[in-house]
């Protein structure tokens, strides 16, 4: 059951995921909807089997998939297919889809390379069940957030193409203006509720559990300084304080350097566990 | 091949000549009813739209290019100097000629998506009708299939390529769908009118109209179910449209850089303003302002000649698509016209083998009837069919009608009537 579950269906939902983003991007006329539709439902089919392997995983192993590397990058593989999926219903979109799905393959690659089983983890080394919430709850901000930035990249791509009257390839393809700032303010605003939950989570943890305070504070700073960022954005957002091309540029700002402090997070694990 | 067309279109024949050439429903029916009456016609369809008239004939014999004249003059209202440039397509060409109007690499604005279904209307007339045989019908088919493919396969149609449906194509790329959005249109006048009628077609459902003549602005808002407003705009009615269509014949702009000014700080989201109007309705530093586009008769201009040129490369994909249908057109057709001497044969054998088995019936016991019956048609089958593909071959690869027309007289029993149709039939492909 443990390599059923650790290492065959992860490989099949590889091999899915990697037949999907070959047939999407595989060239055709632009008006073959009825294949797009396939492919979209294909997607769907491979979210939902994502998200049973992810919760029937969770069940399985008594804990939230965030114990080891390889299981974040599982979650954070998940959640941003989900958000895909999600994506898909608003807009069919072929340009919107091949990148995450690029990138999903990606982690579902690294995952498997870095191994998903937490036997190979020191208990001392495993999260709490509490802890484990705060972490897939940011998880799933971060990757709204992320895609909030590339709505906002969407927005300011098309916005250039309609001002300067280009009309390029990018002008025919992409969602409209409208569908593409919807889409990134739905997901800035669900990312703003998460990470405020995340925060507000982490302050919990450090007034109720002074034996977690050292780990808490460590990161505490940062997050509060992000979430105050990404608070600034969402307000200015929701008031229109500025033009929806300064928003959606600011969202892509948000986005970049949600990437820096993981690449930050991530090169600061392997220096402390493999140093 | 026993097809003929005959057309003017927008490169033989002015607008005047062709609207008096273009047909009414039911003109068309009786033209269609009176050239089928023809004893050299066996099928005719007409194929008549603003920008085109084509009669396509099935003949027994092909009609001499001033007969096809003369049959144009005839039935439409113009002249003999007029039909003069008319153009004549034959056979294969006549074929050719058809798929790529079907295609819309025919038509004055490459591509168009309009004429695919003119054909199937001329189609369904002329079936309607009866007036059609076996050549047109197959011919038509599959222009109708050619256009749909083509249209599919390249990208021959994509893009706007007139400034009111670009107009359109610029709202659906900052609104997507355009129903509940709501227009004010500046403008009362013809230009005004298209975009409404374009935008009505997106889907746009509430309007505003406003014009200097306010009965004039009452009639179009009629039309269109909207309400009219002050002209000029009242930064109010600015504020609340999502888009704002520009074609007054005014000289001064209609919309100034303050007004809008006024009218962004009243509304959240984004606003287009599509100014249709020469010389222009619109402060071009509205441009500036904040989550607004401003687009111009002349910036249209640079969108459709844009797309104009991604039809042109396409084209090219789609003349070879065109050659080849238009070559699986002439193998079905060389293969039909021995259809006749092949039904005759498979006619005559099963008559022959039923005969036979009801009369060696008493030589078999009860119970091998059925074995027997097996036995028979398995033979015949195998007879006919080495029988079909030699004929099939002969007539495509050779070109030679001279075996179906001994297969014709081998297996013609004592019926001269079907045995002279056939054989007539294939005088008569062979004189073409």
């Amino acid at each position: 059951m443990q390599v059923f579950l650790t290492t065959v269906l992860p490989l099949i939902m590889l091999v899915g995921f990697s037949l999907l983003l070959g047939l999407w991007n595989a060239p055709c006329h632009p008006e073959g909807r009825k294949r797009d539709h396939h492919l979209i439902r294909a997607g769907n089919i491979l979210a939902i089997i994502f998200g049973i392997w992810w919760a029937g995983y969770a069940v399985f192993q008594g804990a939230l998939l965030v114990a080891t590397p390889g299981q974040l990058l599982v979650t954070f593989a998940c959640f941003m297919w989900l958000g895909v999926a999600y994506t898909q219903t608003r807009v069919s979109q072929r340009k919107l889809t091949i990148i995450p799905l690029a990138v999903v393959a990606l982690l579902l690659i690294s995952a498997l390379a870095l191994g998903l089983e937490t036997t190979s983890v020191k208990p001392e080394n495993l999260v709490n069940a509490r802890a484990s919430v705060h972490i897939a709850m940011s998880l799933a901000a971060v990757t709204l957030l992320l895609g909030s930035g590339m709505f906002g990249a969407g927005e300011i791509i098309l916005h250039k193409q309609i001002k300067s009257r280009t009309f390029g390839q990018w002008f025919h393809d992409m969602p409209s203006m409208s569908d593409l700032n919807r889409l990134r303010r739905v997901s800035l605003t669900a990312g703003w509720v998460l990470v405020t939950i995340s925060v507000v989570s982490a302050l919990g943890t450090l007034w109720f559990l002074p034996e977690s305070r050292e780990a808490t504070i460590s990161h505490l700073h940062p997050m509060l300084v992000l979430w105050g960022i990404i608070t600034s954005l969402w307000l200015a957002d929701r008031f229109h304080w500025l033009a929806q091309q300064k928003l959606a540029a600011a969202s892509v700002g948000v986005s970049a350097l949600m990437i820096l402090l993981l690449i930050v997070s991530v090169i600061g694990f392997f220096t402390r566990h493999y140093a | 091949m026993r097809l003929e067309a005959i057309g003017l279109n927008h490169t033989t024949s002015s607008i005047d000549v062709r609207d008096r050439a273009a047909m009414t429903p039911d003109k068309l029916k009786a033209t269609l009813h009176e050239l089928v009456q023809s004893d050299n016609l066996e099928g005719v369809l007409i194929l008549s739209t603003c920008n085109r008239t084509e009669f396509y004939f099935s003949p027994y014999q092909h009609t001499s290019a001033a007969g096809l004249r003369e049959m144009l003059v005839e039935h439409t209202g113009i002249t003999p100097e007029e039909a003069e440039p008319a153009y004549i397509l034959r056979d294969a060409k006549a074929v050719q000629h058809l798929f790529r109007v079907s295609a819309g690499l025919d038509s004055q604005l490459l591509g168009e998506v309009q004429i695919l279904a003119q054909v199937k209307d001329a189609y369904h007339a002329a079936l309607d009708e009866h007036t059609t045989n076996v050549v047109l019908n197959k011919a038509f088919l599959r222009a109708i299939e050619t256009g749909k493919s083509i249209r599919q396969e390249t990208e021959i149609s994509r893009g706007a390529v007139s400034v009111a449906s670009a107009s359109v194509k610029m709202a659906e790329r900052i609104f997507g769908e355009l129903a509940g959005r709501r227009v004010l249109l500046v403008g009362a006048g013809q230009t005004a009118r298209l975009a409404a009628k374009y935008l009505t077609t997106a889907g746009i459902d509430r309007w505003a109209v406003c014009n200097r003549t306010r009965e004039n602005a009452q009639v179009v808002a009629d039309l269109l179910g909207g309400r009219v407003v002050d002209f000029p705009p009242a930064v109010e009615d600015l504020a609340w449209a999502d888009l704002i269509v520009t074609a007054t014949s005014a000289s001064e702009p209609v919309i100034t850089h303050a007004q809008m000014k006024l009218a962004k700080k009243k509304r959240k989201g984004l606003q287009l303003l599509l100014d249709l109007a020469v010389p222009r309705d619109s402060d071009p530093e509205i441009r500036d302002l904040r989550d607004m586009y401003l687009y111009t008769v002349d910036d249209f201009q640079d969108l459709v000649k844009a797309n104009l040129k991604a039809r042109e490369a396409e084209a090219e994909r789609a003349e070879e698509l065109i050659k080849e249908r238009v070559a699986e057109f002439t193998e079905w057709y060389q293969e039909n016209r021995v259809a006749p001497t092949i039904q005759q044969l498979q006619e005559t054998l099963e008559e022959l083998r039923m005969l036979e088995v009801k009369r060696n019936a008493k030589k078999f016991h009860k119970t091998d009837h059925e074995q027997v019956e097996l036995f028979s048609k398995s033979l015949m089958r195998k007879v006919v069919s080495l029988m079909i593909s030699n004929l099939k071959r002969a007539s495509l690869e050779e070109d030679d009608l001279g075996m179906a027309k001994a297969v014709a007289r081998a297996v013609s029993l004592n019926r001269n009537g079907d045995l002279n149709d056939v054989l007539k039939r294939l005088d008569d492909e062979l004189s073409h």
